[in-house]
């Protein structure tokens, strides 16, 4: 009597796992990957602040120290590189060669599911903007 | 070891005078404000004198809000109790309550000057804030971040002069998209905004869009501690007051009589 009763709760238990793990078990025998975001590269700069590496790992944390100089220390002087001047700026120097925002920040962060608050103030200078 | 009820309340005091002693000291002498952590610049103090006699002479002129708001995306809410301002007009009498009476100022009497945020040396805004949002520049600005601000608006209840305007509504919503000045961010939901001299243009070593856009050259602006500053000249030769200067703010906005 006991020993069909643990079957049962078995055979239920292994009945839940398959039905609540449907969705990985079901991509994962499609044979369904994630797609890696493809955010568009720019026209005119070649060249970015810093290396594209870089810059994918750790942009936010440029825009967070360029934040943080221009409106807590009031420290609005450009930055230098590759003998290029850049604005410490998100819309006035990130957008000036990412020109669309929707084909360049958007694929990313859409993919990833990571809606960082920016553009709730910040304006989108692409055609798009100011915002939708 | 028996306590008896007066030796009970003298150590309680002692003790709470040692935990608590040293915070509220820290409380009254005020010495943390420039909470940015920015060394004061020295002698610098930014500060404006508002001509009320050429601002009542340009009658109901808006041209210095118009510059500011458009400059700055300032929505235009109908609704009063929600609406944002970082500088307005208003009488002399509300801003200034007892400088006159029916007999002296009569010619003051329906003056409406421009108000705007004081810049105050001693800010209320800035003790209450509890985020740092808000915080004086070396140069006296009283600087918001709006990166910070967390919209309890412990500032708007502290300020006495009601400079601040809380965003009860995304603000681009009241915003025309054909007039949105592209280089100049809006706000959003949630937070409190103000008037901070045009900290972006003085960083650029340009006047704020009010003085600029004055064509009865009303507002004069510069360094109070420079001699010869623009706002040194504007005080030199008028008798100016300032709005409440007995709370002891220290308001960096002088009105010239």
């Amino acid at each position: 009597m006991s020993g069909s009763r643990i079957m049962k709760a078995a055979a239920a238990m292994a009945l839940a796992a398959a039905i609540l793990g449907a969705p990985f078990w079901w991509n994962a025998l499609r044979g369904m990957k994630q797609k890696a975001p493809e955010p568009e590269k720019p026209v005119v700069g070649k060249e970015c602040v810093l290396p594209a590496a870089d810059m994918r790992k750790n942009h936010m944390t440029l825009l967070f120290q360029w934040r943080d100089d221009v409106v807590r220390k009031g420290d609005r002087a450009p930055v230098t590189i590759g003998g290029r001047q850049y604005e410490k700026s998100l819309t006035g120097s990130c957008l000036k060669c990412h020109t669309k925002k929707e084909n360049f920040c958007d694929r990313c962060h859409n993919s990833l599911a990571s809606g960082p608050a920016c553009f709730d103030c910040h304006i989108d200078t692409s055609e798009r903007g100011p915002w939708n | 070891m028996e306590l008896t009820r007066l030796e009970f309340l003298n150590k309680a005091w002692r003790t709470g005078l040692v935990i608590f002693g040293g915070a509220s000291f820290e409380l009254v002498s005020g010495t943390s404000l420039t909470a940015g952590g920015q060394p004061a610049a020295a002698g610098k103090r930014l500060a404006m004198a508002v001509d009320v006699r050429a601002c009542m002479k340009a009658g109901q002129c808006v041209k210095c809000i118009n510059a500011c708001h458009r400059g700055h995306n300032v929505p235009a809410i109908p609704d009063v109790k929600r609406a944002i301002t970082w500088i307005w007009r208003d009488d002399l009498e509300r801003a200034m309550p007892g400088v006159m009476d029916s007999y002296s100022g009569t010619a003051f009497h329906g003056a409406k000057p421009v108000l705007l945020c004081n810049q105050c040396g001693n800010p209320p805004c800035v003790r209450v804030c509890p985020t740092g949002a808000t915080w004086k520049r070396g140069d006296g600005i009283v600087m918001m971040d709006q990166h910070r601000c967390i919209g309890c608006r412990y500032c708007m209840a502290a300020c006495p002069y009601g400079s601040r305007s809380f965003n009860w509504n995304d603000p681009r919503r009241y915003l025309a998209k054909k007039l949105i000045n592209r280089d100049y961010p809006t706000r959003t939901k949630g937070t409190v905004e103000k008037c901070d001299f045009c900290a972006e243009r003085i960083d650029r070593g340009r006047e704020p869009l009010c003085a600029a856009a004055c064509t009865e050259k009303a507002i004069s602006f510069g360094n109070l501690h420079e001699d010869g500053s623009a706002v040194r000249k504007a005080l030199a030769d008028r008798i100016a007051l300032r709005r409440k200067p007995e709370l002891g703010t220290d308001p960096a906005v002088y009105y010239l009589l």
